[in-house]
């Protein structure tokens, strides 16, 4: 089993692809229905000025959301970064 | 389908899509200016309908909500389920963004479960061709059993073609769609299903999928449901919120990579949108740039605003004047000419002084909305919005309060949540707006006039203050446990599509005026009534109805130093609008109108006699706290409901009472 740490955690320009999404139940029908589920490649792309919240990509769509929110999205980040 | 009397059929179509789609575009282009805005039921958001002859047959399309899914806890979404299940169109047009079909295809999957009749719009065809997207649609239309219909709403393009297929779906019998789902789970669903009163059918294996992930409040016993979703796990090794949504995708990317290829780098799509947010959204800049986005924003609606309010001010006073001395020179007599005069034309008067005001600002925020900035000012500045339970967006009606509060409220419309718009709206009031400053300047000309700029500023920070602080409490008090996420899309820059922009515009200014116009007019005229009757007193004397209404209040504004009578129908007529306030102490303690212009030196010295410094501060507090005017009330009322409304208005009733109570106490107490 690969390493694997949550999407807050991870750095700008890192990549990784979703493992697990865990959170409560409303929270996680936002995220599917962003696109965020497991299998997905997501790419972290900014910070917003004032640490919070980050920016991602997400297949060909730009989200936005706040780190205790990503923080429920765990990646296996890939060993590529950047662009 | 519905057979008229002039033998044309009409057919209802319910127009679906994710935001930023181009869908109004689309359904603004389908429909043109033949459309009628209503509520949707229990909800003030708006319901837009519009009609379109297509060869023998009329369509009666409804455009939905954006949303992404049908969760229950977003409003938009509720409403665009409610549409489908209980309302039933014949077909469902999903407007789906070419450049990003991945996506938008998850809603498609979900309507093809619940077994709806769908038309796909592949709209903004011509951007996909740019960034270099080849789909192939006759293969896409197969694989999902849906005709696709590549458009471009802009420059209306592929339009016919739309309607056709919408004709010719609607003459066939649903789509018999296979999910894909593993036999067992089917076979839980439809146990389900058999219990529902739509039976073992596609819409209630369907129903019972969102009963399932908890998307839809169930109407089943909870034991029953955590029992299926046990025996869901052990099937399926998962859990069914992520089992439905990782089967649809994986279906949704099996056939994209068939239908759809790049003949450019995907990253072209964001090319444009990532050197902007370079910009925008940069750690460094972002701030800085919000803020002169919102100067610029201040600027176009107050400062170009302001001249056209007066104009209408003086309009309308002018007219006031004219018919109430005709009426007298015809031998009326005085109530009614002061009736006409000041009752119903300034009543007229104080609704139609809001329409440049809201014109320019649905203008602003539609055309921000629509470009794709919003998203990123609320991107950049939701840190500190999130601090006092509010989102990003938040930030522009508290903003935007500064100059009047009724825009401020109507603003709150480009929050999603119901929970973030309700918190903004709470709070929005107490920010001190423009109509507040000549109560202080006067006050301060009489009492401060050493730190003018001290006291000024002190009570723009309260106002603000009492604001976010009103936000925190409640978000504690009405929402313990939710957190209302920010997860929103940050959408690629465009330009705005001006007939969008301006449809929208016409059709929320309308309803404004139809909604809270009503209620100002109606309070403009019980005001006048209070402050005029019994017949032949002088207007607001105190032999007057609101002079005796003053007289009671009066004892209670005690403990903030200012018993005056005068002083609470001053208030009282501050319902109206803030100056009122000004205004009506002009009358009432110089017994004459006064002149705008030497308000301040005249009424000064008369104040002088009724306030001290710290009693004169208190009464400032009050006025700005205590209610929100009778416009801002009303833009409540139709934003939200009246029970929110009643809410905020008593609410600030008792912060303006105890803020300006224990100002004068503790300050009696230290000086």
């Amino acid at each position: 089993m690969a390493e694997t740490i949550s999407l807050s955690e991870m750095e700008v320009g890192g990549v990784g692809r979703v493992v697990s999404v865990k959170a409560s139940s409303s929270m996680r029908l936002h995220l599917f229905a962003m696109g965020i589920v497991r299998g997905v490649r997501i790419r972290v792309l900014k910070v917003a000025p004032l640490g919070d919240p980050i920016e991602i990509e997400v297949g060909k769509t730009r989200v936005s959301l706040r780190r205790d929110e990503a923080a429920a999205v765990i990646l296996e980040p890939f060993k590529e970064s950047g662009k | 389908m519905r057979e008229t009397k002039q033998g044309t059929r009409t057919v209802k179509v319910g127009v679906v899509g994710n935001p930023n789609t181009g869908k109004t575009t689309l359904f603004n282009a389908l429909t043109g200016a033949r459309q009628k805005t209503g509520n949707w039921p229990g909800v003030t958001v708006e319901r837009i309908e519009g009609r379109v002859v297509h060869k023998d047959t009329e369509f009666l399309l409804v455009d939905l909500p954006g949303i992404y899914g049908l969760t229950a806890d977003s409003e938009d979404e509720r409403i665009a389920r409610n549409f489908l299940l209980l309302e039933k169109p014949d077909v469902v047009l999903v407007v789906a963004d070419s450049t990003n079909i991945e996506r938008n295809l998850y809603l498609v999957l979900m309507l093809l479960e619940m077994g709806q009749r769908i038309v796909i719009a592949l709209n903004m065809w011509d951007v996909a061709g740019k960034v270099g997207l080849k789909i192939d649609v006759n293969l896409l239309s197969k694989l999902l059993g849906v005709p696709c219909v590549p458009t471009v709403a802009l420059k209306r393009k592929g339009l016919g073609e739309l309607k056709d297929a919408l004709l010719a779906v609607s003459q066939e019998s649903p789509p018999l769609y296979e999910s894909g789902y593993d036999e067992k789970v089917l076979g839980l669903l439809s146990g389900m299903a058999a219990e529902l009163p739509e039976g073992n059918t596609a819409i209630g294996k369907f129903l019972a999928s969102l009963y399932l992930t908890g998307e839809v409040p169930s109407p089943f016993p909870e034991n029953r449901i955590e029992e299926t979703r046990q025996l869901f796990k052990k099937i399926t090794s998962t859990d069914p919120e992520s089992y439905f949504a990782e089967h649809r995708y994986g279906r949704i990317h099996g056939i994209v990579r068939e239908c759809v290829r790049h003949t450019l780098p995907p990253e072209k799509r964001f090319a444009l949108t990532d050197k902007l947010d370079r910009i925008f959204t940069n750690r460094i800049l972002g701030l800085p740039i919000l803020g002169f986005v919102f100067y610029g924003i201040f600027w176009i609606i107050f400062g170009l605003g302001d001249p056209l309010i007066s104009l209408v001010d003086e309009i309308f006073s002018w007219l006031g004047e004219v018919v109430s001395g005709g009426m007298a020179s015809l031998g009326a007599p005085e109530w009614l000419s002061s009736l006409l005069g000041n009752g119903v034309i300034g009543g007229v008067g104080a609704v139609v002084v809001f329409v440049p005001v809201i014109i320019l600002l649905y203008l602003v925020i539609s055309v921000l909305e629509d470009c794709g900035y919003l998203a990123r000012g609320a991107f950049v500045v939701d840190r500190i919005m999130h601090t006092f339970g509010l989102h990003g967006r938040s930030f522009i009606p508290i903003f935007l309060g500064i100059g009047c509060n009724v825009p401020a409220i109507l603003a709150t419309r480009t929050l999603a949540n119901r929970r973030d718009r309700l918190l903004t709206i709470l709070a929005a009031p107490f920010v001190p707006c423009a109509a507040r400053l000549p109560i202080f300047t006067l006050f301060t000309a009489a009492f401060f006039t050493q730190h003018k700029a001290a006291v000024l500023l002190s009570l723009y920070t309260v106002g603000i203050a009492v604001g976010l602080l009103t936000a925190l409490f409640m978000s504690r008090l009405l929402f313990s446990r939710e957190e209302a996420p920010l997860i929103m899309e940050l959408p690629p820059y465009r330009l705005p599509d001006l007939r969008t922009v301006l449809l929208t515009t016409w059709r929320r200014t309308f309803l404004f005026l139809r909604k809270a116009g009503t209620i100002i007019f109606a309070t403009v005229i019980l005001i006048w009534a209070l402050a005029s009757l019994p017949p032949g007193v002088k207007y607001a004397s105190d032999q007057s109805l609101a002079g005796r209404l003053g007289k009671l209040i009066a004892p209670l504004l005690k403990p903030a130093g200012f018993a005056s009578w005068q002083a609470s129908v001053a208030l009282l007529t501050g319902i109206l609008a803030k100056e009122a306030v000004v205004s009506t102490m002009g009358v009432l303690y110089t017994g004459e109108e006064v002149d705008e212009e030497k308000v301040e030196e005249q009424l000064a010295p008369k104040l002088r006699r009724h306030f001290n410094p710290l009693s004169a501060f208190a009464f400032m507090l009050m006025s700005l706290l205590y209610i929100p005017c009778i416009a801002a009330i009303a833009a409540i009322k139709r934003e939200i409901g009246w029970r929110w409304a009643a809410l905020a208005t008593i609410y600030s009733l008792c912060v303006g009472w105890v803020v300006g109570v224990l100002f004068y106490q503790f300050a009696s107490l230290i000086a």
